[in-house]
């Protein structure tokens, strides 16, 4: 097993190890099962009080490998040990108390929030669903919550259409902060969000985290955003990670073409930067018949006959620091999009 | 501390609240549906007369009947129209004693009371059942109606036959509802092979022509209004489970259920507080339609003679009766046909502009098949 | 100027009030030239765009003042036609739909909503062709599958026979800009055409309309949120907040030295993929709600020059520039800042921006 080192410095509080999530749907008359491999044999290691992004394009399974990880969709196979205890194979009590600890913050701040309650009964609901506190102290620890994230404590009657996109997300950020978590999964926290309003939610993660010590998985597509917010990046192409490196070390030296790639294709908000980049052709495959050996082979500039036929393994690389590993048959060649 | 919020700033900024929420008092989903609801003209034009509909039924010995509302009999004051309306209601009913001597049977109170003693009487003092000599006559001020072939106040008839109607509907929809949310819920929510078990029932139950399927129910028991609710109960609570397990498997994928799986609730708990309250006003809508269309089938299966027993009144066999002298007695049809209409017109202006004010982009104008 | 907008006023009535979505606003695109119009949610910029194209529902919208003035090239003029410029707002419901697709074409944001699921996409073109141009079946075939290689769709002759379904969101977007070209419009209205699609195809997007418009020599007018997309495409830039322009300057001067606050505020908050940074620059408070734009300067709430001088509590010099800055009565200079030109083609809407007071009105 290939397992990508991130715990140097602290020790891991979530250890994610090969994890598999399949999903069958029968389709057609003939009820011919279709298995799409959302997540194929992923590792992770999320350090205490440390941010790991994970970044790719719609349908790499970034998704569902976060919520596979909190034991909100099903896994296949692999295992997830949160905090010393084994999240895939805990009985029905057992994770409720470990979901008291580990929590997910949405990117829809519409969808996130039942319209039917009031902000104060949401942020409460983890609070009573693990019995922190009762009657009037409910009401205390949620107004102090909604001070936290940057809100009123007196608007808890209120109800979630009220608000702005933005003050929304705070709300889900208090909902998520209620149970005081260790971990909490950000979903694409910041991209349905107003550009002026998304450094605002950036900066209250930030504080959060260095407030209450808290570990983030952060999900993204937007390379800016991965870059300012976390400690170390695992790329995602097709349900599986092609590359995984500390953040300073992914952005000045990416290794796999696929990361290049998307670097290169990210628009950045300097006119004189325009033009003169190599740009990728074709799209992300369908995961139900993914190509054959390397996922990314069909897109790949360099690619070679060897990459159509096995999978490269997830593995550090001379020249690298023993934190940076690449999955490319190509990744010793030095290759480099221009 | 975070000092970018939005309540920090418009603090600062010494200017009056700007604040993106509006310093008014806080609005539920609830009164959001109702303010729009408000708005349409047509919906509120149905529910006041649902609301007029459900006063008459209520009410109805008050309005015809033959006994007084209020009198001063033997020495000592009654009320017995009073009495009868509040001892319709159940439980009521065990409380109340009947007034004596105007509810023993044979007893006449327009008889037994003398010019002198006091009393007030209903604006139409006859009761559904009760028989006059002039028969198929036509409205006059005494029967606004007119009178049926055997004498009775066709007025009065009518305003009993309402409670029919009124009874039918809540009654049978209430089983519906009961029926179609349970079974809907447990199947939107559990899937597998829950859902699959009820779907495969719901689809033998919608295989049977629903009206034809209470026709020959009714052939075997005992046709009276109980029979005829809880049938159409048992029968018409397809569309609503359909409706409620639509419901679910679309709510059950919504973040905020998630959130509330992430944060360890239970299925009481999601079930209960997260995906019923808002799948309700949707279920409301086809309710609603559901209503009219039991008023249509007790009125059909009366009509057939399957429903009510005369002498008891409903519209449906008050129509029976007019259309059989249709030729002496033209008039008679019109009561029935127009009250039926008008009833299941509501109930259906209701229903649409429910749905309108639930999702205000929809502008729907047909009438959905329940 | 290929279409010039003058004083554009669109309205919206909703429940709670009257909502001035697009507030007077007045803008020009050249042939050839790409216009970014950008701007976050309910400042107004779709809005803008749905007016130019009078695709306003009515209710709740209406148009309730301003010009769109669309040029007649002088080729064409001299040809005999009409060489006064159209305003397409005034124009009958007719002439309008000839306008849309021939000449003026719009692109959206989701291409799978903008196109018909039942028919295939060939289908849906040779209908915008033949419409426009009264091809026949055949010649508007054969042009449909042209078009399509030249958004760069491969194996145009067989995708001619897909549906929408069938493609990925980046050839969805390809079709969608395929149809638009097919009457060669003078101008084309790109409404946020990237947002929905993947970093990499965004990339291939933005260059095939790119070259697409050095080819054609048509006008873009591109409406986004992302200040990167304009930065990698737009020649100039119009920054809206809250139904109006603010700031208004060719591409290398809006990022290079912006003038209004609120445009300041946007790129200093933007994290960056080409430098590290600590922490983000905020503007904080909330984006503002149609239905209640605030009094005097609309960005005044959330502006770090008003801000810091009410922090500062008195002092002559803050009294006079918050005054301005908040005020609502009209007797006295202040308010609402007008676009003004502070340099050539540099305009801004602040009264603090340098130049400012002895700008001339823009256009």
């Amino acid at each position: 097993m290939i397992r990508v080192d991130t715990s140097i410095d602290t020790e891991s509080l979530v250890r994610a190890c090969d994890i598999k999530t399949y999903f069958t749907r029968s389709t057609g008359l003939l009820r011919s099962q279709e298995v799409v491999k959302a997540v194929d044999g992923v590792s992770l290691d999320i350090p205490e009080k440390r941010t790991v992004g994970l970044v790719g394009e719609s349908g790499c399974g970034k998704t569902t490998l976060g919520r596979t990880i909190l034991r909100l969709i099903p896994a296949t196979s692999g295992s997830v040990v949160f905090d010393g205890a084994d999240v895939f194979s805990a009985d029905r009590s057992a994770l409720r108390r470990m979901r008291r600890h580990m929590q997910l913050i949405f990117q829809d701040p519409v969808g996130s929030l039942n319209p039917r309650m009031t902000i104060g009964a949401i942020v409460a609901e983890p609070i009573v669903v693990h019995n922190i506190a009762r009657g009037r102290e409910i009401a205390d620890r949620v107004a102090v919550l909604l001070e936290r994230v940057g809100l009123r404590g007196e608007h808890q009657n209120r109800y979630p259409h009220e608000f702005s996109g933005g003050q929304r997300q705070r709300i889900g950020i208090a909902r998520a902060l209620a149970s005081s978590p260790k971990f909490i999964v950000c979903d694409e926290p910041v991209s349905a969000l107003d550009v002026s309003i998304q450094s605002q939610i950036l900066n209250l993660l930030s504080d959060l985290r260095e407030e209450l010590g808290l570990s983030y998985l952060f999900i993204a597509h937007d390379l800016a955003v991965v870059r300012h917010f976390c400690d170390t990046v695992s790329v995602m192409y097709l349900g599986r990670i092609v590359e995984s490196a500390p953040t300073d070390e992914l952005f000045a030296n990416p290794r796999h073409p696929y990361t290049q790639a998307l670097l290169q294709s990210a628009p950045v908000p300097d006119p004189s930067r325009r033009g003169g980049k190599r740009i990728l052709t074709g799209e992300v495959p369908s995961p139900i018949d993914p190509p054959t050996g390397c996922a990314f082979h069909p897109r790949c500039p360099f690619a070679k006959p060897e990459c159509s036929i096995s999978y490269p393994d997830l593995i550090t690389r001379d020249g690298l620091s023993e934190r940076h590993s690449v999955a490319c048959h190509l990744a010793d060649d030095k290759l480099t999009i221009t | 501390m975070v000092d970018n919020s939005a309540t920090t700033v418009s603090c600062a900024t010494t200017v009056s609240c700007t604040t993106a929420i509006p310093c008014t008092t806080t609005i539920s989903y609830k009164r959001r549906v109702w303010r729009r609801f408000r708005t349409h003209r047509r919906g509120m034009f149905g529910l006041a007369m649902i609301v007029v509909l459900v006063g008459v039924a209520m009410t109805a010995p008050l309005i015809a009947g033959n006994v007084p509302i209020l009198c001063h009999y033997q020495g000592a004051w009654q009320a017995p129209g009073v009495v009868d309306c509040l001892r319709r209601f159940p439980i009521l009913d065990r409380v109340i004693p009947p007034s004596y001597p105007f509810s023993k049977a044979g007893f006449d109170a327009k008889e037994a009371l003398s010019e002198d003693d006091f009393s007030l009487w209903p604006p139409v003092a006859y009761g559904p059942s009760e028989t006059t000599r002039v028969s198929l006559a036509g409205p006059s001020k005494r029967h606004w109606l007119g009178t049926d072939e055997v004498g009775r106040d066709v007025f009065s008839r009518m305003v009993h036959g309402t409670v029919v109607s009124v009874q039918v509907g809540i009654v049978s929809m209430g089983i519906a509802g009961v029926l179609g949310i349970f079974f809907g819920a447990i199947a939107g929510y559990f899937g597998r092979w829950v859902d699959a078990v009820v779907s495969r029932v719901i689809e033998i139950v919608i295989c049977f022509p629903d009206f034809f399927l209470i026709l020959t129910v009714m052939v075997w028991l005992e046709p009276n209004i109980t029979n005829v609710m809880v049938v159409i109960g048992l029968t018409r609570w397809t569309g609503i489970a359909r409706y409620t397990r639509g419901e679910f498997l679309r709510l059950k994928e919504m973040d905020f259920v998630v959130a509330a799986r992430a944060n360890g609730a239970g299925a009481a708990r999601i079930v209960l507080r997260h995906l019923l309250p808002n799948a309700l006003a949707p279920i409301l809508v086809t309710i609603s339609f559901g209503v009219a269309q039991a008023i249509l089938i007790e009125a059909g299966l009366s009509w057939l003679g399957f429903g009510v027993q005369p002498p008891a009144p409903s519209w449906g066999n008050l129509l029976r009766s007019a259309y059989d002298h249709y030729r002496d007695a033209p008039h008679l049809v019109y009561p029935p046909c127009i009250a039926i209409f008008l009833a299941v017109l509501a109930h259906n202006l209701v229903g649409d502009s429910l749905r309108d004010a639930i999702d205000p982009r929809v502008h729907a104008t047909g009438k959905v098949k329940v | 100027m290929l279409l010039e907008v003058q004083n554009l006023t669109t309205e919206f009535v909703t429940d709670d009030g009257v909502a001035t979505a697009v507030d007077g606003v007045s803008w020009g695109v050249r042939r050839g030239e790409i216009l970014a119009i950008v701007g976050e949610s309910g400042c107004g910029k779709s809005v803008t765009a749905m007016s130019v194209m009078r695709l306003i529902p009515t209710p709740p919208g209406r148009i309730v003042g301003g010009r769109v003035l669309l040029h007649s090239e002088a080729g064409v003029a001299a040809g005999g036609e009409n060489m006064a410029p159209i305003d397409l707002l005034s124009i009958p419901d007719r002439e309008m739909r000839r306008v849309r697709g021939a000449r003026v074409a719009m692109i959206f944001q989701e291409p799978m909503s903008a196109l018909n699921p039942v028919m295939t996409v060939g289908a849906q073109i040779v209908e915008a062709i033949r419409l426009h141009r009264g091809l026949n079946r055949r010649d508007a075939y054969a042009s449909a599958v042209d078009l399509l290689q030249r958004v760069g769709i491969p194996a145009p002759e067989k995708r001619v026979h897909d549906y929408p379904h069938q493609l990925s969101g980046g050839m969805r977007q390809r079709v969608m800009i395929a149809m638009g070209l097919s009457c060669n419009p003078e101008l084309l209205i790109a409404d946020e055409p990237t947002t929905a699609l993947d970093v990499t195809v965004q990339a291939q997007i933005i260059e095939l309309l790119l070259e697409l418009r050095d080819q054609t020599g048509m006008g873009v007018v591109l409406i986004t949120h992302d200040l990167g997309v304009v930065a990698e495409m737009a020649d100039r830039v119009c920054v809206m907040y809250a139904g109006r322009i603010v700031e208004s300057a060719d591409t290398q001067q809006i990022f290079s030295s912006p003038l209004h606050p609120y445009t300041q505020g946007l790129l200093h908050s933007l994290p960056r993929i080409d430098r590290s940074m600590d922490r983000l620059n905020v503007i904080p408070g909330q984006v503002p709600d149609p239905l209640h734009f605030p009094p005097g300067c609309r960005f005044h709430p959330r502006c770090d020059l008003t801000r810091r001088l009410a922090a500062d509590g008195g002092g002559d010099r803050s009294t006079e520039v918050l005054e301005r800055c908040i005020r609502r009565t009209e007797t006295k200079p202040g308010g609402d800042p007008p676009l003004r030109d502070v340099s050539t083609d540099h305009g801004v809407a602040c009264w603090e921006a340098p130049g400012y007071e002895s700008g001339g009105a823009t256009q």
